[in-house]
């Protein structure tokens, strides 16, 4: 790890809320899925490991009531505490450059362009994890909580609605299962650049030259500002990380989501 | 023991090996599961040719292993019922129809069924608004098979399903059929994505060793 440069790309407060979505969604995944599949002989398993039935209950709903928290935190806290002047120039929000840059990143992946599309703060692939986790927080949370309220949502709605709603609630385990075991796993594990594992997960940080290849036009602005000397761009002394310094440079917001937003504000 | 058609029955003693039974089984046959007998292809009711098909739960018993409380019960949850704590078969001294006021699965008694394990939260809702027996597997977004070879022994659409469908549209199949139109489509557009991407950097990798090689 010595010898790269890493730059401080989300703050303690993102990394904790990451901890507490990857613990979730794991539970719930373990204590959901295997009701899918009751014939099978590991979904037996999976339940017996986690103490049967009666505990699987206590903890899918703990954790559901935990994850929907959680998207109503980063919801509240996005919009007080990420102050940015103009809402819809937000870096999370999807554009028209995104679908420009997806056509562009696959003619990349196919030999017809030499370089991958350069991006800014969020890439086209990280908006779409994105998307998917508010996606699926809103479906999983609104169609388990009419079962695990199913009194109260039967008084205002049919059975039949129920039912519905329970059916959403089991596909869409399955897309947001699926989805993360392969597409997610490739990206944060699998990924020759990454592999065995990106740190991100763990410090926030992100090494310059992915930066460099995935996020040109962050950095281009984050040098612009100021919060990256060209020497950390391009050479520089590498014990000390440009994550550091920057965090030593900017000590009174440490929850803040990176230096561009902090540049804005 | 009782009488019935003349011939001393008693349910307890009864085994499927002993064959047909024409006639209403009053208080249910020991601890028998019902699929002993009414499951086509299982037990002594219905697999012989010429028996009338309407004594088949098989694809209410599909419907009902597809459902929470089915799904629940085959996993160990003692607590999820099975056929006899809804149609409460062992207090059975004559089968109803539905539409009877005194069957347990009228609308009108559904409620308190429900009630006995959901408690009295259930007693005032929508509850019968719909049916439990939701067969996945042999629904169609647009129906239009006759009723009898989707549902079996129930009788169809019955009334209380009808606010399923949106114009000629089934609605429970209409959104499984959605999420597997955008489970398929986002898996394999990003798995199209993945799998360039892992080439196009081994490929890199490669050339750059066999640079330092050389």
């Amino acid at each position: 790890m010595s010898g790269k440069k890493w730059h401080r790309r989300f703050g303690i407060i993102f990394v904790i809320q990451h901890m507490i979505l990857l613990i979730s969604v794991l539970l719930l995944i373990i204590s959901g899925v295997p009701l899918k599949f009751p014939d099978q002989a590991w979904a037996h398993w999976v339940i017996w490991l986690q103490g049967g039935m009666a505990a699987r209950a206590v903890i899918h709903h703990t954790a559901g009531q935990v994850l929907m928290a959680l998207g109503v935190f980063h919801f509240v806290y996005y919009i007080i505490f990420e102050r940015k002047p103009v809402f819809f120039r937000r870096p999370i929000l999807i554009n028209p450059t995104d679908l420009k840059n997806i056509w562009q990143h696959l003619l990349y992946l196919v030999g017809r362009r030499g370089d991958i599309p350069p991006m800014g703060r969020y890439t086209w692939f990280e908006k779409l994890d994105y998307v998917g986790v508010i996606w699926g927080i809103a479906v999983m949370g609104i169609t388990g909580m009419t079962m695990l309220y199913m009194e109260f949502a039967l008084k205002f709605i049919s059975m039949s609605w129920l039912q519905v709603l329970w059916a959403a609630h089991s596909e869409e385990a399955m897309l947001a299962t699926m989805f993360l075991l392969v597409i997610h796993m490739y990206n944060v594990h699998f990924n020759p650049e990454r592999f065995p594992m990106s740190l991100t997960w763990i410090n926030g940080k992100i090494s310059m030259e992915e930066m460099e290849k995935y996020h040109p036009l962050e950095l281009e602005e984050l040098v612009a500002q100021g919060l990256i000397s060209p020497e950390d761009q391009h050479g520089g002394s590498p014990d000390e990380p440009a994550g550091d310094r920057e965090k030593q440079e900017q000590p009174a917001r440490p929850g803040a989501m990176g230096t561009l937003e902090d540049g804005n504000a | 023991m009782i009488i019935i058609l003349g011939l001393p029955f008693s349910a307890a003693g009864w085994e499927p090996s002993m064959g047909e039974l024409h006639f209403p089984i009053p208080g249910g046959i020991g601890d028998q599961p019902c699929i002993q007998c009414h499951l086509e292809g299982m037990g002594t009711v219905i697999p012989q040719e010429g028996l009338p098909r309407k004594y088949s739960i098989t694809t209410a018993y599909a419907s009902y292993r597809d459902s929470p409380h089915g799904r629940l019960r085959a996993m160990g949850e003692r607590n999820a019922p099975d056929c006899k704590d809804c149609h409460l078969t062992m207090e059975w001294s004559q089968i109803l129809p539905t539409e009877h006021p005194d069957s347990p699965i009228n609308p009108r008694n559904l409620p308190r069924i429900c009630a006995r394990c959901h408690g009295e939260g259930m007693l005032n809702t929508r509850v019968s608004e719909g049916s439990m027996h939701l067969d996945f597997k042999r629904r169609s977004l647009m129906p239009s098979d006759p009723v009898d070879t989707r549902y079996g022994f129930l009788p169809g659409i019955s009334k209380m399903e009808k606010s399923y469908f949106m114009g000629p549209f089934d609605l429970v199949v209409g959104v499984t059929f959605l999420f597997l139109v955008l489970t398929v489509g986002t898996l394999s557009v990003m798995g199209i994505f993945v799998l360039l991407d892992l080439y196009r950097k081994l490929m890199e990798r490669r050339e750059t060793q066999n640079r330092s090689a050389a």
